[in-house]
């Protein structure tokens, strides 16, 4: 148990920052703090599990897992009017509005692989541990998601040129 | 625009990017880790993915007779009996109706990215629908099998009452997905519409 627990503090002292970061960006800090405990529960659990070398993009695997639980959870403890309007969780707080603006328009699994790729640093190789998938498909998803990116970003440089906004009218829309 | 720009736009966007975290060293984060490190090895908790490991398939199966196998043990989302006949043979897995309240019950859009957080996910055929079992003939396993037999216990009444949850008809194709021994609900399990496939496609379908 002794070199568990070592082993154990060794991969925490690795993960515990970026796993901070990863659940910062995808939900409430208050939420992000009870899925943390949960995340180290399994990782302190699951701890023989850990490939080597790919211990943080495994964690961020388990970190999803644990974060698409507590959003069922959360469903659950919604009222049935919430039900009725379905109501999405809220989306992180972010300061460049065009971007990631463009990115809430993506299809949800185009712009986590882009969170991923862009925020986690991660590369085809580590993005294949988190999503599941082979490298190749990761790397192609990854293309995938950036072209959609681009376009989106394409289209809404094209609407600000059409767009006119007069003084003391305050900010378009 | 290049891939270092967009990832230099992306990273501008990081709503973590100044974020003040706890270090490792934290009153908060001790008490994370030790709050971990004394936890029962034996059980898991109801918030725990199943995660496999890269690559490979084989740990779900563990995973998914584990979640059996502890059947009785106080669970919440362990709806299923502790008779032997339940234990998941080579051919056979077993799953039931998640607890809850359905008067409180509340869901999200159906999605991939939700979906793609799930353990176990399967299209099948219907094939006997009785007063408290359905039963699937397992036509693909996106995650998880390879079981060619899914039974669904508890599937009476309180199936009907959570809502989103469908009606299971004989001879229908099916998508579904469980975690911790129970399928899905609101919406993410249902008759394979075009919609629901595309978002199976795209949550399993690795590429």
């Amino acid at each position: 148990m002794e070199d568990r627990s070592q082993r154990f503090e060794a991969l925490a002292a690795e993960v515990w920052e970026p796993l901070q970061r990863y659940l910062r960006r995808r939900c409430p800090v208050d939420v992000a703090e009870d899925v943390l405990a949960d995340v180290l529960l399994v990782l302190w659990r699951r701890l023989d599990d850990a490939p080597a070398g790919a211990e943080l993009p495994w964690s961020y695997a388990v970190a999803r897992g644990c974060l698409a639980n507590a959003r069922r959870g959360a469903e659950r403890r919604l009222s049935l009017l919430q039900r009725v309007r379905r109501e999405r969780l809220p989306e992180p707080a972010v300061p460049d509005d065009r971007v990631s603006a463009a990115l809430a328009r993506l299809r949800p699994a185009d712009a986590e692989v882009l969170r991923l790729w862009a925020w986690e640093g991660l590369e085809p190789r580590d993005l294949a541990t988190v999503l599941d998938c082979s490298a190749g498909a990761a790397a192609s998803r990854l293309s995938r998601a950036r072209t959609a990116l681009r376009e989106q970003l394409r289209q809404d440089e094209g609407s600000a040129g059409h767009r006119t906004s007069r003084e003391g009218e305050g900010a378009p829309r | 625009m290049t891939d270092d720009d967009l990832r230099a736009a992306l990273t501008a966007a990081d709503p973590a990017r100044s974020t003040d975290l706890d270090p490792l060293t934290s009153p908060r984060a001790r008490e994370l880790l030790e709050r971990a490190m004394t936890s029962d090895l034996g059980t898991t908790p109801s918030t725990s993915p199943h995660v496999e490991p890269p690559r490979s398939r084989r740990p779900w199966l563990a995973a998914a007779a584990a979640a059996v196998v502890l059947t009785g043990a106080g669970g919440a989302w362990l709806a299923y009996g502790s008779d032997p006949a339940d234990q998941p043979s080579g051919e056979q897995l077993v799953l039931g109706v998640p607890d809850g309240d359905p008067a409180i019950m509340s869901c999200l859009p159906v999605s991939a990215e939700v979906l793609a957080g799930l353990p176990l996910a399967f299209a099948g055929t219907v094939s006997s629908v009785d007063a408290a079992e359905v039963r699937l003939d397992v036509t693909r396993w996106y995650r998880g099998g390879p079981e060619s037999t899914v039974v669904l216990r508890n599937a009476d009444e309180r199936l009907q009452a959570l809502l989103g949850t469908p009606d299971f008809q004989v001879g229908q194709d099916y998508l579904v997905s469980a975690s911790d021994g129970s399928i899905s609900v609101c919406g993410l399990t249902g008759p394979a519409s075009p919609e629901l496939q595309a978002a199976y496609d795209e949550a399993f379908g690795g590429g």
